[in-house]
């Protein structure tokens, strides 16, 4: 029978990965979007069709997770076998100017979701599955990070997450429900939101090459991080929810890079070689072949409570799921590279043709 | 106390949820240290508490509004946030309003510190909850936090928000991470309070009782006190005891997290014991044990190691757990025999008190 799946956050990154991977495995997948003025579903506009043409198993429904009728209502209708919840204001410095906001998305919104589960009587039917991070570890108590790594959040994204991961595992233990965290270390691609460091880095980068950009400002250069792909990710959401036990999964590479190590193998990929000058807040990257600066520090994007290091251990997944990620961090980054040059280079097309572009400042 | 508070320029505190039983010993401490006292409470007090020149403000804080006039009204110059569903059990069926209270209320005072006073100190009531089940021995500011219910995660919310605020801001706020501390004032759907009432009450030769537990049923029927797990063991302290630790650690120049405690655990069989014996009962005679009254999530054990807070605060607990259990029991006889308020202390306006 076919098997029907719930995904908030569809049209994020991760959201638009997962809903393809379970349209091929034959899932008929319902996805929750913020009624907004403006078309969000870009990266999901390949799987999307118009309502009225019939054949596609792709639903979107307007809901929110900060508006429990909406879970409710939608729960109800939809009855999914899974619910995968990946919507979330999801990024960490936004979240110490929004904490009230945040608070009740990230951590009120899964509890809302399991209530409506419970509330709606399908705790033994609909399995959930609550995307955490890794940030939860914040400041890292050892390393690697694995499953049994004690948490310590440093900031209103990370405490509402940690609220999210408990009362995950309270419903669980309490109800009996199917549910799961995944603690999901840094995981990018091509459609990764634009003000996430490395798709800014990537972006920045194609548009420095063509011309449409003079430099790019960064906070922490020498930050370390665990980055995966995000398509290789959702694939083992979705294995965490076909196991016989619920179980929580550390999703992650197992190596760490630096920022100003993905900066520079991006820069390789469209031919720029970095030439660093300066110390801390004054140092600088050079285009080695044009002596222009590319890179400025910006303490701005500085946090006192900064997490300098994370790298997970993905050992439970392999062992016992068998999963390990496909891609190499050089070609994340290369294929994140290309893309945004193609991205660049129709914004200099347009241009060239006199039409209206976008500088998308953050 | 230390020798700053005798001849200090008057504080101004305000203590959120200051209707409960730490209110009313934290009252108690500062109106004794010369402190003004502002105090919060989500409904109107009762007539006999501390008519001594406590302003109270009576609305919810977790209306943003509200507790925004409140705290630029006041200006404090050091906040001690009581405010919280205090009842991990009762959390199973208001998820909601726990998260709520215990955990965005506190990020919520940050906040409006940050928005009108920065240099307001604030404690925060954590719990010895958020450990949870813990698989250490003893409990200490390291210990693994694992929460078994929506109000020990909620509480954990609390304490790691309180924290990244200090860290992100500098703002001076602690947190006593407190276990269970009881007293006189303890409500009595607490196990503690209810077994030194049982116990008053076969003292004075009853066997039934109006008061009823969380099934509805009187507290002692047929002379007998219904109770559920009672190799339960807690690290018990008294109420009188903690709120002067709070008092020292807001004091202290630096803020951090703190574990106020005992060091000692004791069952729930061992608190019949020490209650009835002291009113020269076996307790095997009246306490009989509910299945219905068992929880299938709770932290079966609890015990604190203050070494911190004794060391940094050369803070100690003056009453141990025989002294606590006589105390409560003996404030249960005198309320039965009155049937009214003990003098001064207001425990009819504190029975009911849940939150």
């Amino acid at each position: 029978m076919k098997k029907t799946a719930l995904i908030t956050g569809v049209t994020g990154q991760d959201g638009a990965y997962l809903a393809e991977l379970l349209l091929s495995k034959g899932y008929s997948v319902h996805g929750i979007k913020r009624r907004t003025s403006l078309f969000n579903t870009d990266r999901i506009d390949h799987l999307y069709h118009d309502p009225h043409d019939k054949g596609y198993d792709l639903t979107l429904h307007h809901g929110d997770l900060t508006d429990s009728s909406s879970l409710i209502r939608i729960v109800q209708e939809v009855q999914p076998d899974e619910i995968y919840n990946l919507a979330a204001q999801s990024h960490v410095a936004v979240s110490f100017e929004e904490p009230e906001y945040t608070a009740n998305s990230d951590a009120l919104g899964p509890l809302r979701i399991l209530e409506a589960i419970r509330i709606l009587g399908l705790e033994k039917k609909t399995r959930f599955y609550q995307a955490s991070t890794s940030e939860l570890y914040g400041l890292v108590q050892e390393t690697p990070q694995k499953e049994t790594t004690p948490f310590y959040p440093r900031s209103p994204y990370a405490v509402a997450k940690l609220y999210a991961y408990w009362i995950t595992v309270n419903y669980r233990e309490a109800y009996g429900l199917f549910a799961c965290n995944g603690i999901l270390f840094n995981h990018e691609s091509p459609i990764r939101g634009e003000t996430f460091v490395t798709r800014k880095i990537t972006r920045a980068l194609a548009r420095i090459k063509l011309g449409l950009q003079e430099k790019v400002y960064l906070g922490n250069l020498n930050a370390l991080r665990d980055w995966g792909h995000a398509r290789d990710y959702v694939e083992m959401q979705w294995m965490m929810l076909q196991q016989d036990v619920p179980e929580d999964y550390v999703i992650a590479t197992g190596e760490q890079h630096s920022v100003r190590e993905f900066l520079e193998v991006a820069a390789k990929e469209v031919n720029i070689a970095i030439r660093w000058e300066g110390e801390g807040v004054n140092e600088k990257g050079y285009d080695r072949a044009t002596g222009q600066c590319i890179v400025e520090v910006d303490p701005r994007y500085f946090r006192p409570a900064e997490v300098e290091t994370l790298l997970g251990d993905p050992a439970k997944a392999y062992r016992q799921l068998g999963w390990s990620p496909k891609t190499s961090f050089a070609e994340l980054v290369t294929e994140m590279m290309r893309e945004d040059l193609k991205v660049a280079q129709r914004d200099e097309l347009v241009k060239q043709h006199g039409f209206k572009h976008f500088n998308y400042n953050e | 106390m230390g020798p700053e508070y005798g001849d200090a320029v008057k504080r101004k505190i305000l203590v959120t949820g200051a209707s409960g039983q730490d209110g009313f010993y934290l009252i108690d401490l500062l109106r004794k240290q010369g402190c003004v006292v502002h105090a919060q409470s989500r409904r109107q007090t009762h007539p006999n508490l501390h008519q001594d020149g406590t302003h109270w403000h009576v609305g919810d804080p977790t209306d943003g509004d509200f507790l925004d006039s409140l705290i630029a009204s006041v200006m404090p110059d050091e906040i001690y946030n009581f405010a919280a569903i205090s009842r991990p059990v009762l959390s199973w069926g208001l998820p909601r309003e726990t998260a709520e209270v215990n955990a965005f209320l506190p990020q919520q005072i940050c906040e409006l510190l940050l928005k009108h006073k920065p240099g307001c100190r604030l404690f925060q009531a954590s719990s010895s909850e958020i450990f949870g089940d813990s698989a250490d021995r003893v409990q200490d500011e390291q210990t693994l936090c694992v929460p078994k219910s929506p109000y020990g995660t909620a509480k954990l919310y609390a304490h790691r928000i309180i924290g990244a605020y200090r860290t992100q801001y500098g703002l001076h706020a602690s947190t006593g991470i407190l276990f269970n501390h009881e007293s006189p004032q303890r409500p009595l759907s607490f196990v503690s309070q209810k077994i030194a009432y049982a116990a008053a009450a076969i003292s004075v030769g009853l066997t039934h009782t109006s008061e009823t537990d969380e099934r509805g049923q009187p507290i002692l029927r047929d002379g007998k006190i219904a109770l559920g797990d009672l190799s339960v063991r807690r690290d018990f302290g008294f109420a009188g005891d903690y709120v002067e630790a709070m008092r020292l650690i807001v004091q202290h120049h630096t803020a951090d997290d703190y574990v106020i405690g005992t060091g000692e655990d004791h069952s729930i069989e061992e608190f019949c014991n020490e209650a009835f014996s002291l009113v020269g009962h076996k307790w095997t005679d009246h306490v009989s044990v509910d299945p219905g009254l068992l929880r299938k999530v709770d932290s079966h054990y609890t015990h604190a190691n203050a070494a911190k807070i004794r060391s940094v605060l050369n803070w100690r607990p003056k009453i141990g757990f025989r002294e606590l259990v006589s105390i409560m029991v003996k404030a249960q006889i005198n309320f039965i025999q009155s049937n009214a308020p003990l003098s001064g202390e207001p425990i009819i306006g504190h029975r009911s008190v849940e939150c």
